[in-house]
């Protein structure tokens, strides 16, 4: 395989904006419900008592997910037509909407949610890491969009040489070790939950 | 996640009764065939085997319904090496093939037993299979053992019942229909606690399950676990008593098929997936 593509997204710079996941659903015309990126709040604490008052303690950041183009991608393993396929050129998951025939058996699959159902096409919809724009020499939009400059994208292993600090596991996502998923993390504070490099 | 999946509801049950009824054929074939000779074993189950191929056909009519595109549902078959989605339908294909291959057998007057046999094996195949696709899934209600124990529970209770229902006065049928209705609900009962243990303790869309499951949902739980125990000692005392009122077997029927739907229905309205945001 040639170099596995994958993405970084920096928790420290994300707002929760979602001009990401906006970007994502007009570029790719999505129904309502039907989202490929998608941003989850993960908030938490309470008071802390500190001498003989109490103060608040709380925390919330951002989880950003669209696929991750995982190594031991299940939607490619269950999928029963083999529209769902990981390129063996750049490591990237998509469907081959030719192939679908909306059964959904890929939305039981993925850990992250990536694959979606549309109702109105009859079937499943998914991040190709925007492979036309890539085509073209363009950035995926979320990457485009993002305000905060805190979504890249690239072979994973240059992603992992340039930011050192980031890793798979972060607080909120399930255990990397079920997919082995290409996205790393610069890490919230709050976020590190013992984070695998 | 119930709303779509009615179709799937519909195929399970149909599929797993058709599966059911073929195996308690094949066994009361067996035990006549050893008191008298084939073709009398096999005359005398005509009815439930073609019932079994009926069903089958209903239920590959019905899971097209679950497709969004069925149209290119020819295509299921291409990933048998690595998608338990295919190797359901190739299973579903090979019982309905080896199926036909009995009835012509049968109708040309050769005994079949051993294709029976192999239609049979065919239809656990196919029930292994469809509890494969759940527990391959990440949604922690499904991936449990407990869905093979439930699947292979209500292919032996809706087989067992709908033998007895559909030939009741033949001989080896209560025996078989008994075994086979107690065995699956003393599995399918017995087994839930540990099923409900390993949720609690579970991941959070595991704990996420289990509030649906005793709190929407509680009205179809208790509904399941009385007409289940009510199903099983009625099948007791029908079988020990050896009651043969078309009345009484048709009302155990009911009261079996409708718990069994109501625990499929449980079984698809709970499944939370593990999936972020």
């Amino acid at each position: 395989m040639g170099q596995q593509l994958g993405f970084y997204l920096n928790q420290q710079f994300c707002m929760g904006c979602k001009t990401c996941a906006v970007a994502c659903k007009d570029k790719n015309d999505m129904e309502i419900g039907v989202n490929l990126r998608r941003l989850t709040e993960v908030s938490g604490g309470g008071f802390a008592k500190v001498g003989d008052t109490y103060v608040p303690e709380v925390f919330a950041y951002w989880i950003g997910v669209s696929c991750n183009h995982c190594d031991h991608p299940k939607c490619v393993e269950n999928c029963p037509t083999g529209a769902m396929h990981k390129n063996p050129e750049d490591g990237v998951v998509s469907v081959d909407q030719t192939k679908c025939i909306g059964c959904r058996y890929c939305t039981w699959s993925c850990p992250y949610g990536a694959p979606q159902y549309s109702e109105q096409r009859g079937k499943t919809q998914k991040c190709d890491m925007c492979a036309d724009y890539r085509a073209q020499g363009k950035d995926p939009a979320c990457v485009t969009s993002c305000p905060m400059r805190a979504i890249e994208w690239g072979p994973i292993d240059e992603l992992k040489k340039k930011h050192p600090d980031a890793v798979v596991a972060v607080h909120g996502l399930p255990d990397p070790l079920m997919t082995s998923p290409n996205t790393i993390y610069t890490s919230h504070k709050s976020a590190v939950s013992g984070g695998r490099k | 996640m119930l709303h779509a999946e009615w179709p799937l509801a519909l195929f399970t049950l149909l599929g797993q009764a058709a599966a059911g009824i073929y195996l308690a054929v094949v066994l009361v074939r067996e035990i006549l065939a050893r008191r008298s000779d084939a073709g009398q074993a096999i005359k005398a189950t005509v009815l439930p085997s073609l019932v079994a191929g009926g069903l089958m056909i209903a239920a590959a009519i019905v899971s097209f319904l679950h497709l969004g595109s069925p149209l290119g549902a020819y295509r299921v078959l291409l990933q048998v090496g690595s998608s338990w989605l295919s190797r359901e339908i190739a299973a579903t294909m090979l019982f309905g093939l080896l199926w036909l291959g009995s009835v012509v057998v049968e109708r040309r007057g050769g005994a079949g037993l051993l294709l029976g046999r192999l239609t049979a094996l065919a239809g656990v195949v196919l029930v292994l299979c469809m509890s494969m696709i759940y527990q391959s899934s990440v949604i922690p209600a499904w991936t449990s053992a407990y869905t093979m124990v439930s699947f292979v529970a209500t292919t032996l209770v809706l087989g067992g019942l709908g033998m007895l229902a559909l030939r009741p006065g033949v001989e080896g049928v209560l025996p078989v229909a008994g075994w086979m209705t107690l065995a699956g609900l003393v599995l399918q009962l017995g087994g839930l606690p540990l099923y409900l243990g390993q949720l609690a303790q579970g991941s959070a869309a595991g704990r996420a399950s289990l509030t649906l499951l005793m709190g929407a949902w509680q009205p179809q739980m208790w509904s399941f676990l009385v007409l289940g125990s009510l199903t099983a000692v009625a099948a007791a005392v029908v079988w020990q008593r050896r009651v043969q009122s078309l009345r009484v077997v048709y009302a155990l029927l009911l009261v079996g098929l409708v718990g069994e739907a109501m625990a499929r229905v449980i079984f698809y309205a709970i499944g939370v997936p593990v999936a972020v945001g």
